[in-house]
């Protein structure tokens, strides 16, 4: 072992020592006394903190899974242990009780036989944006094209999302869970506010919680049940059977829909025609490849039909063209 | 050991935490010296971990029945004041010119390229675990994804905490080294 590696091993041993919790004083004496012995013991120390800290992050890009899974088949089944639980250690590591753990296992019931307070479906067509208040004080608002099903008992709250994008401010009530049933998955809420997408098309569903705590529970294969909890700036995506997570850039905001807005920061064009074309009756069609340079970053207006095309024309080198059915993109 | 009932009451919290950081003083404020190679500032940083801990309203119940793990989740709260406190006096920096030096020590977080380098890094930590051997790669997620303390994880593999110790310092060295060079965009930033 050359001297290089001594002091890798070295310095990987006392940060993995210092994060046991059960260093003694002598040890302190000794690593603070190596860290001072050479310049290149405290970067070496420094550098395999930093490896530490970074570390408590892997995994949570939807990309670089799915890059991961390409590449190494084997690490599919760490990845499910590494995901599940990952949440309790965000940003302040919560513990879960005990109590919670036996509720877990209930999955949604459809039969009620408690007296109903409200049974009742919603829907918002293309482009609208539909607020709910329900009896119990929490607000409910369907984005574009949504439907829900509500239903409120004495003993439980149940909303089921059967297509869209709707955005939650739960009352919280301790003896009467909300839950948001979606077909395989069920969300309960513990905390306030977050969204819930579905998206019909892919199958997949996506949790945005902006405040307070959320469980994310998935059905895989028949029986078997996966819980999530979700904090605040948690973005939970259920697609193809996994789930992946990442965190919001923003933390604590409302999306922007809710106020008829429209953000995009440097996202992808094929994107931001995707994300309008769920507001239009009339499409848009992109009629080339997204190509990388193809950006858009900003804040549009929803019911500004033409801000959007006029931003996309005037930053990049696109140009519009309308039919009878739809709007066409096409590189100039 | 702690009472259910008694998380609904402010002075209850209050005792325990007193209760918690009296026990754990000296672990911790070890911790936090080694942590940052200070020798003055653990001081500050017990203040700062009490403040947190008074506003985690339902403390009692994020500790009940996990009682062996509790030094590790003070550590947690810990780690992520001196972190908290490292971004804090990195923004203050940035505001008034600070040297070369300094910001190579306390680039934001936050920032684009910073960012960049985030991504550019656990690409690569990711990559390195995958080179692992299972029970090192183990080990190592399950300290720091699922936040299980030595023991937990001994129990879980059937090994002895010492055993655990070297699996996690084994992997930290091997992620080293794929990750070297990397880090000189940041200098070896702590954060």
């Amino acid at each position: 072992m050359n001297r290089d590696e001594k002091v890798q091993k070295q310095a990987a041993y006392y940060v993995t020592r210092l994060f046991s919790g059960e260093l003694t004083a002598n040890e302190e004496r000794e690593i603070q006394k190596w860290r001072r012995e050479n310049d290149c013991h405290e970067r070496e120390f420094n550098a395999v903190l930093a490896i530490w800290q970074h570390s408590d992050a892997v995994y949570r890009s939807t990309n670089r899974i799915s890059h991961l899974k390409r590449s190494f088949a084997f690490a599919a089944s760490i990845l499910l242990t590494a995901i599940t639980v990952y949440l309790l250690v965000n940003a302040l590591p919560s513990f879960l009780p005990a109590s919670q753990k036996a509720q877990r296992d209930q999955i949604v019931k459809n039969e009620v036989h408690k007296p109903i307070i409200m049974n009742k479906t919603f829907q918002s067509s293309v482009g609208e944006v539909r607020k709910i208040d329900l009896p119990d004080g929490s607000e409910v608002t369907l984005n574009t094209n949504s439907e829900i099903a509500v239903m409120l008992t004495s003993e439980q709250r149940l909303v089921k999302l059967r297509r869209g994008e709707v955005f939650f401010d739960i009352q919280k009530e301790k003896s009467r869970p909300f839950i948001i049933d979606t077909g395989k998955q069920k969300v309960t809420v513990l905390g306030t506010r977050f969204t819930v997408r579905k998206n019909a098309a892919e199958d997949s569903i996506k949790v945005s919680v902006l405040e307070g705590v959320v469980e994310f529970d998935t059905r895989q294969k028949h029986t078997e049940i996966r819980t999530r909890l979700l904090t605040s700036g948690d973005i939970a995506t259920y697609e193809n059977s996994k789930i992946s997570l990442t965190r919001a850039n923003r933390n604590n905001q409302q999306p922007g829909w809710i106020k008829g807005i429209l953000r995009f920061d440097n996202a992808p064009l094929s994107e931001v025609i995707e994300e309008l074309n769920r507001y239009r009756t009339k499409q848009i069609q992109m009629g080339f490849a997204q190509q990388e340079q193809f950006r858009i970053s900003g804040v549009f207006r929803l019911s500004d039909d033409d801000s959007v095309l006029n931003a996309i024309t005037a930053t990049l080198p696109v140009k519009v063209h309308e039919t009878e059915h739809a709007i066409e993109l096409s590189k100039k | 050991m702690f009472k259910h009932k008694a998380a609904f009451s402010p002075t209850a919290s209050n005792k325990l935490i007193e209760r918690l950081v009296n026990e754990y003083d000296i672990t911790l404020r070890r911790f936090v010296r080694v942590r940052t190679g200070q020798f003055e500032e653990d001081d500050d940083v017990m203040q700062e971990i009490y403040v947190k801990l008074s506003q985690i309203s339902d403390l009692h119940k994020r500790l009940s029945g996990r009682m062996s793990t509790v030094k590790n989740y003070l550590l947690q709260i810990a780690n992520h004041v001196i972190i908290d406190r490292a971004r804090r006096s990195a923004s203050r920096r940035a505001s008034d010119h600070i040297s070369q030096i300094e910001e190579l020590h306390f680039t934001d977080l936050t920032s684009p390229e910073r960012a960049y380098t985030n991504e550019a890094i656990l690409e690569r930590i990711e990559l390195a675990l995958g080179h692992l051997k299972q029970e090192h790669r183990q080990a190592f997620l399950l300290s720091r994804i699922n936040g299980m303390s030595y023991r937990e994880i001994s129990d879980q593999l059937d090994v002895s905490v010492s055993t655990v110790e070297k699996y996690i310092s084994s992997a930290l060295r091997e992620i080293r080294k794929a990750t070297k060079g990397l880090e000189s965009a940041n200098s070896e930033s702590t954060l």
